[in-house]
């Protein structure tokens, strides 16, 4: 094979390259304490396929826990302590794989005070973490989105909440 | 004109036009050389791409575990404004392998194939001379002036290049001992006068042999026209 053309193939593999280096997103990790519920809400658009980590460390008041998690399935888990005990530390990773190739979506947004949410082409996946949210239920109700996958997290009670997201738009 | 001068003509034409032989196999050799320079980038940015694809699919245990160090045009380390270490040592590596490989391709050149015709003489150096094709000599002087300063100036970036390498490990310690940020702009800045004393010799060398070139053309021009209008007067 001629050397130029080789060359060529190399710069056309480079460049491939970076195009997929440059549809990777990485969500910067947000965190916060929550004195009362809080609400978790991951948002991309439907070709994402992305990865979120979410730690929720309960606290303590009066010797006892009480903190409990609804994921997005409406599945929950409680994790409680009493006597001074000290309650398990939540960590885990999900991941929310793409579901299909979503032509001509422009995203969305939900705006919630400062704890806005948006996706776009440019921006496909992103995270919003809302504290101290009296009543997560009609909070939902009234910030419902459009064009874009929402998976909401809610946790009652006090508790420390550390998210990070990761994904690839391809 | 002695027929001994002739031959003693002959031969540095004949040394100076394999100088300019060497210098076009180097023109040709710099496709391999940017051949290999991107072989380093796609080493690189695959290395990437397999981190980036293997913390996607859950193999790292949280983001704090991912190798930052790597990235280089991942959105997460600020796109491609943020230089790691490791693409510097990747692309240094891809610069130190190509001139390596031009330098031993060049020691490899075939010269002096003409030797043995001028020990015949002055019969054999008026041999060589008829055969020379003077047209194709002086493109290929042109040719050769141009390949050597590409390649002096490849050879300037590689040396920068290393020298920000080299140069990162101290700065990053001593950054840590005044407690402010990577400054890659600086460090680049900082580099620079390290380029110039290390290759201040090779300058030198690259600009005489450029000059040389220039020279050599307009003499064999002079000596051209000389040659031909003896011929026709034989």
């Amino acid at each position: 094979m001629n050397r130029t053309w080789l060359v060529l193939a190399l710069i056309l593999v480079i460049a491939g390259q970076l195009i997929v280096l440059s549809s990777f997103h990485e969500v910067n990790g947000q965190q916060g304490f929550s004195e009362s519920n809080a609400i978790i809400t991951v948002a991309k658009l439907s070709y994402v396929n992305a990865r979120i980590t979410l730690s929720i460390f309960p606290m303590v008041s009066n010797g006892t826990s009480n903190v409990e998690i609804i994921f997005p399935n409406g599945s929950s888990l409680n994790l409680t302590s009493t006597n001074g005990a000290t309650p398990s530390v939540y960590t885990k990773t999900f991941s929310l794989p793409r579901t299909g190739d979503d032509f001509g979506n422009e995203g969305g947004s939900m705006s919630g005070g400062n704890n806005s949410i948006s996706v776009t082409q440019d921006k496909p996946f992103d995270i919003s973490l809302k504290l101290d949210v009296d009543d997560p239920q009609s909070y939902l109700l009234t910030h419902s989105v459009q064009d874009m996958q929402v998976s909401t997290y809610i946790v009652y009670g006090r508790a420390l909440i550390s998210i990070s997201g990761y994904g690839v738009a391809l | 004109m002695s027929e001994t001068a002739v031959v003693v003509k002959v031969e540095e034409l004949m040394r100076a036009l394999d100088q300019v032989k060497k210098y076009k196999a180097l023109a040709r050799l710099m496709v391999d050389f940017l051949g290999i320079v991107l072989l380093s980038f796609v080493a690189l940015f695959s290395l990437e791409l397999f981190f980036n694809f293997y913390y996607l699919t859950g193999h790292f245990q949280s983001y704090f575990s991912y190798p930052n160090i790597l990235s280089t045009v991942t959105p997460s380390v600020g796109g491609f404004s943020s230089t790691s270490f490791v693409a510097l040592i990747f692309i240094a590596a891809g610069i130190i392998a190509g001139i390596f490989w031009v330098d031993r391709k060049l020691k490899r050149s075939k010269l002096e194939q003409w030797k043995s015709t001028l020990d015949e003489g002055f019969a054999g150096a008026v041999k060589l001379l008829q055969e020379l094709n003077w047209d194709t000599v002086f493109d290929d002087i042109r040719t050769s002036a141009l390949a050597y300063g590409l390649y002096a100036a490849i050879r300037i970036i590689g040396y920068w290049v290393i020298a920000m390498v080299i140069l990162g490990f101290p700065y990053s310690i001593a950054l840590n001992l005044i407690h402010t940020d990577f400054n890659f702009y600086l460090l680049a800045f900082l580099s620079l006068p390290f380029v110039f004393i290390f290759s201040k010799k090779d300058l030198q060398k690259k600009y005489r042999q450029i000059t040389s070139l220039d020279n050599l053309l307009w003499e064999l021009r002079w000596f051209n026209s000389e040659f031909k209008s003896a011929e026709f007067k034989t």
